[in-house]
């Protein structure tokens, strides 16, 4: 499903965030990414979703591979990747209905088809009840939810979230891992990132370790 | 509705939200493009309408030339010979004094003061339409033809034709001027507002990017937003230029009765208002797509 091969990674600073990364994620797997603060991550998750591009290397997702597609097709595969972003990214100008509904307005759905998805993810997430309120109203294991609904409302094949649990207390973080867990059960590809591996320990799962932009232990 | 059709029915829809949202800047906006789009249209129809005046006036250099108020028929078949045979004479024409007195009669506020008089006071005359513009040839005839036996005056009215032609080229060279640099004000008006937009709105295209928005996706509620100020500012500029016409028409009428004409300005036919809506529109798209494009060139360099 996903492929890196010799992928490194090389700011416009200069700082390597990755260096001579291969792996590869199987379709309906579900991989833990794990490594200290600033061991490269995040660039490992963002080159997997086409949010970046590697410097070297290349990176093949769902048989196509990302530094071959220009701007607008690798904005349109974007669509197919739920991203759930460290700083969840919420709009707080715009209602939760709003803001999970925003990737369905992207790609021109219409009112009767973004009414039924956006239902869909906010009760998977239990923020059915929500829908009105607006994102600071919402406690912070709340508003990691919403950005989860608003990763899965297109329904992507593969989901990725970046430190899901980072802020959260113990609850929450198990309600999360839980909700990942549940969408690996059905068929989606999960890969997400923890700089904790005890809390990542119930997940199961393939655990990649990533220190010093390399790739440690468990990979092919 | 297909996909398509949808993504720009809901940047229409976002666009007109945005103008409703802001309604004092985008009335400001659209008075802005309005007064910038009505000065040169004023000024094309100003100078539409002296340059149609004008074209009604024969361009074509003539020399006319006057009898003697007491020269006969006989004489003027002589002179009409005399004047047929220069080769630069294109066309003679005979104005009998008896006809040209029913002529004044008819086109002036003389006639009563015409039947007062006990005999015409209007001498045979001719006027020949030259073949050559150039000064000196025509100043050569004109002394020649001064000479003719019976003539008493050979006036040639060439040169302030020459002149008024000048004068409406200089005239449609300063509105072409007037309308460059207005449409460069437009654009500039249009691109402004769109990037405080954009600017405003910069959290939520970063996010929009993320989820899968193509630059595109991006641009499109702008750039119909600047269609629509685009829109309101032009169709307003054509309701400022019509009102200063009628108003400026009111006076010429005034003035012109009172000598007997009766002058008119015309304002713009359908197609011209059509095209002048239509090119505002394009410039306000214009602008819109340059703002845009260099905004989201800079938070890509920043992000």
């Amino acid at each position: 499903m996903i492929q890196f091969s010799a992928v490194a990674k090389r700011y416009a600073g200069g700082h390597e965030a990755l260096q001579d990364v291969s792996c590869e994620v199987m379709a309906g797997e579900l991989v833990v990414v794990t490594g200290p603060s600033g061991a490269g991550k995040s660039t490992f998750l963002k080159l997997a979703s086409g949010i970046e591009r590697a410097t070297r290397g290349s990176v093949v997702v769902n048989g196509q591979n990302l530094s071959s597609l220009g701007e607008t097709a690798l904005a349109v595969l974007r669509r197919n990747i739920g991203f759930v972003f460290q700083d969840h990214k919420l709009l707080f100008d715009r209602s939760a209905w709003d803001n999970v509904a925003l990737p369905l307005r992207i790609a021109g759905a219409s009112r009767d088809e973004t009414g039924r998805r956006v239902r869909a993810a906010l009760d998977k997430v239990g923020l059915l009840g929500r829908e009105k309120a607006m994102p600071v109203t919402l406690s912070g294991g709340e508003q990691q939810r919403l950005c989860i609904a608003r990763a899965i409302v297109n329904r992507p094949a593969i989901l990725v979230a970046d430190e899901p649990t980072g802020n959260l207390d113990a609850a929450s973080a198990r309600a999360v891992l839980d909700l990942f867990l549940s969408f690996n059960r059905v068929g989606v590809t999960v890969l997400l990132s923890t700089h904790d591996e005890a809390a990542a320990a119930p997940l199961g799962g393939r655990h990649l370790a990533i220190a010093s932009g390399r790739l440690a232990a468990g990979a092919p | 509705m297909s996909p398509w059709l949808r993504l720009h029915a809901m940047a229409l829809a976002d666009a007109w939200r945005r103008v409703a949202g802001q309604p004092l800047a985008s009335a400001v906006a659209m008075a802005v493009i309005a007064l910038a789009v009505a000065l040169p249209v004023l000024a094309y129809v100003i100078v539409g309408n002296a340059t149609r005046a004008a074209g009604s006036f024969d361009a074509d250099p003539h020399i006319n030339v006057f009898l003697a108020l007491d020269a006969t028929d006989e004489d003027a078949r002589r002179v009409e010979a005399a004047l047929k045979a220069r080769p630069e004479s294109a066309a003679v024409r005979f104005i009998p004094r008896g006809k040209a007195l029913e002529e004044l009669k008819a086109s002036s506020h003389l006639a009563d003061l015409l039947a007062q008089l006990d005999r015409n006071p209007l001498p045979h005359a001719f006027s020949v339409r030259m073949k050559t513009r150039d000064a000196e040839r025509l100043s050569a005839v004109r002394a020649d033809w001064l000479t003719l036996p019976r003539v008493d005056q050979v006036s040639a009215d060439f040169e302030w034709a020459e002149k008024l032609s000048r004068a409406t080229r200089f005239a449609q060279r300063a509105v072409a001027g007037l309308i460059a640099i207005l449409a460069a004000a437009v654009l500039l008006v249009v691109g402004h507002l769109i990037r405080l937009q954009v600017v405003t709105q910069r959290e939520e295209i970063a996010l929009s990017q993320l989820v899968g928005a193509t630059a595109a996706d991006v641009r499109r509620p702008f750039l119909y937003h600047g269609v629509l100020q685009g829109m309101a500012g032009g169709a307003l500029a054509l309701g400022v230029a019509a009102m200063g016409v009628s108003w400026l028409d009111l006076e010429l009428q005034a003035l012109t009765s009172s000598y007997g004409a009766d002058l008119k300005i015309t304002f713009l036919t359908m197609p011209e208002g059509v095209v002048i809506v239509g090119s505002v529109v394009l410039l306000a798209l214009a602008g819109a797509w340059l703002s845009v494009s260099r905004e989201l060139r800079r938070f890509a360099a920043a992000a």
